[in-house]
């Protein structure tokens, strides 16, 4: 949560809220429920300032907000000890992110939380792109079929927050610290040192490692004068969250040359409890300042509503936004994760708050085996490696989405109308039109961690991807078997053709590798439909090796203890081992 | 005759391609550049009778939809407000048949 944070001077993001208490003046109707009971989580005293100590702490996760949550947790059912600071004491105001992607959902079943998920969102799949009133065109994302997870979960940022945080509260090393603010940071060969600002006094902290996951306007990144420089795009858009007494089947609505205002586009978008989503770019002569005054905010979404349809606006922001990175994630023993490594379109498709949980989800586990022993530092130095191209690629989507929606040059401008032009005769043009691409898993292909394929096999899968998850008999799911540790998935005909002790020995090892035995006949888990055989390209005897972020890491047609640890080493080290 | 389903393999690496004969182009030579795009592809074809179909469907589309052409122009501002036009359109597009799928049609 970076609301309350210090400004970034060199930070061009700009966002104006309105005033919630002023936007629910509003009711017209009798429609009067707040959705969401904003906890306050209490400050409580640590070691540090009680016992008057320096605190020393193997992990410390600046900022509470998608990233820094989910790694405390990920920390957390690893065993591992972490310290999570936040200067704020709540979830993020508003809704924020709201897709919650089919690789999240997966990652969250890891962490323990895919389940309080999936009770409080929605799923949908139902778009509509329209031209004024005129609808271009229809879609519905059909689930895939055969994997656990929809393509997405629509459940808004401060909904999974809390369910991270109550996640948190179980997890005994896990010490999640509110009202905490960073000050002061400096680092050396061995240590990070942070100072830190309480309600109930200052305190010092040294950390072998610090991840930084504090927002947009990060402190962290201010501190060690990181510059955050990208393509600034100069349109401000509306985003509301709004109750609103009107029920039907979940959709999607975007307007192009809306006839209910002036803006270029409008979006409208299901949350779970009756809200919506709604966004508008603000016309060219709006002035930002004016255009979030709550009355207004109120007066377009009346507009867009009519005069019998009752609404509570929960949530109101103008900002303009930039897509950019930070050259180097990994900062000497600081990581920077989400939005304060790489800020990305509003329309990119749900990449903020996805690809914020899949930076830490690839951290984590390298910090984790880094401070157990089993890997050398240079391990983290993949943590870039993997992770800049996904942001560089997740920067280019976003590019374009935006492109598409304002198109910066007349050609640009040409192209887009005659794509929308075609799109109701021509089934080619309405692939073409590109309101957001959706966020799917990235492929880590040319890591140095994965160990290339020697064997042919005939699937789209490759080492690099994560786990495509599959139904295995029993109404088990792959997707359900992911323990956070290495995992070597092996297929056999019938039991008894499997090296059980080659697989014990393995599961032994000080990175133990634990085992996914799926056969034909029973006794272990079943393909029964065989989706999982076609999926990977199984055949009696094939082995898959997952890394403990789920990516397939290695894949042999037959098993080999020592090429698996060899694997497992290269896996660690980014290095073959001799 | 003239095949309007999705072919390419990657769809928004062609809209890119086609966005990139303007780069370093003033208007008038961006213009040109899509018209000689449109010259070799046309002649690539080499069938007559589908250049004249397909010149004559972008009439048609240009006929039936020039709403598309005045998006994010300044025309495109209606000069009165639907009121509750937002989710008028919605019910109208509940009205109609399901959605049909559309393979690749992958928007947020």
């Amino acid at each position: 949560m970076h609301d309350k944070s210090l400004p970034d001077d060199r930070s061009t993001y700009t966002e104006y809220r309105a005033d919630p208490r002023a936007l629910r003046k509003h009711v017209a109707g009798t429609l009067r429920s707040g959705n969401f009971e904003y906890p306050a989580y209490p400050f409580r005293a640590p070691p540090e300032l009680t016992e008057g100590r320096t605190g020393r702490h193997p992990v410390v996760i600046v900022g509470g907000g998608l990233a820094g949550l989910a790694a405390a947790v990920d920390f957390g059912v690893r065993g591992i000890p972490c310290v999570l600071l936040d200067d704020n004491n709540t979830v993020s105001l508003g809704s924020r992110s709201i897709a919650q992607g089919k690789r999240t959902m997966e990652i969250a079943t890891r962490l323990g939380i895919a389940e309080r998920m999936r009770e409080k969102g929605v799923f949908w799949s139902k778009g509509n792109t329209l031209i004024q009133d005129k609808l271009l065109y229809s879609f519905d994302i059909l689930p895939e079929g055969d994997e656990k997870y929809s393509a997405f979960l629509s459940l808004p940022q401060y909904h999974v927050e809390a369910i991270l945080v109550e996640r948190a509260a179980e997890l005994p090393c896990v010490d999640l610290r509110w009202s905490s603010r960073v000050t002061g940071v400096t680092q050396d060969d061995d240590a990070v040192h942070l100072q830190v600002e309480t309600p109930e006094g200052r305190y010092a902290i040294d950390t072998e490692w610090v991840i930084a996951c504090d927002g947009i306007r990060s402190t962290m990144r201010g501190a060690l004068g990181i510059p955050f420089e990208g393509n600034r795009f100069i349109e401000h858009f509306v985003i509301c969250d709004v109750k609103m007494n009107f029920t039907f089947p979940p959709q999607r609505m975007f307007w192009f040359s809306p006839t209910f205002d002036r803006s270029n586009i409008a979006l409208m978008h299901q949350q779970p409890e009756s809200i919506w989503r709604v966004d508008w770019q603000l016309g060219v002569g709006d002035d930002p300042k004016v255009e979030s005054q709550p009355e207004r905010v109120n007066e377009r979404l009346a507009t867009m509503f009519g005069p019998d349809v009752p609404f509570e606006t929960m949530f109101a922001s103008i900002y303009s936004f930039e897509v950019r990175r930070i050259d180097k994630f990994r900062h000497g023993r600081v990581f920077f994760a989400g939005d304060a490594a790489h800020q990305l379109s509003p329309f990119g498709g749900g990449r903020g708050g996805n690809s914020a949980i899949q930076d830490v989800d690839n951290l984590v586990w390298k910090i984790a085996h880094v401070l157990g022993g089993h890997a050398p530092p240079s391990l983290l130095d993949s943590y870039d490696a993997e992770r800049i191209p996904v942001a560089d690629e997740n920067m280019r989507l976003s590019r374009r989405a935006a492109e598409f929606i304002n198109p910066t040059s007349a050609h640009s401008h040409a192209l887009r109308n005659a794509t929308l032009a075609l799109a109701p005769g021509h089934p080619f043009a309405k692939v073409l039109i590109n309101t957001g691409r959706l966020s799917v898993a990235p492929n880590l292909r040319g890591s140095a961690l994965l160990t290339p394929d020697e064997d042919g096999w005939d699937t789209a899968l490759t080492p690099g991807n994560a786990a495509v998850d599959a139904p295995l008999g029993d109404g088990e799911w792959l997707s359900e078997q992911f323990t956070g540790e290495f995992q070597l998935l092996i297929y056999a005909e019938r039991l008894d053709q499997i090296d059980h002790a080659a697989l014990d020995a393995l599961d032994a090892d000080a990175v133990p590798v634990s085992p996914i035995v799926v056969t034909e006949e029973g006794g272990a888990l079943t393909d029964p439909r065989g989706v999982l055989r076609r999926r990977y390209d199984l055949h009696p005897g094939s082995v898959y090796l997952f890394r403990p972020d789920q990516y397939v890491t290695a894949r042999w047609r037959a098993l080999d203890p020592a090429k698996v640890r060899d694997a497992v080493r290269r896996a660690l080290a980014g290095h073959r081992s001799p | 005759m003239l095949n309007s389903d999705m072919r390419f393999a990657a769809p928004d690496d062609v809209y890119q391609a086609l966005l990139s004969l303007a780069d370093g182009r003033n208007e008038r030579d961006a213009h040109a550049a899509l018209a000689a795009f449109a010259l070799i592809l046309a002649n690539h074809i080499g069938e007559d009778a589908v250049v004249f179909e397909a010149v004559a469907q972008v009439q048609r589309a240009f006929a039936t939809h020039p709403e598309a052409l005045l998006v994010g122009t300044p025309d495109a501002a209606p000069e009165s407000y639907q009121v509750g036009g937002a989710l008028d359109s919605l019910r109208k597009v509940l009205a109609l048949k399901p959605a049909p799928t559309i393979p690749g049609a992958l928007t947020s």
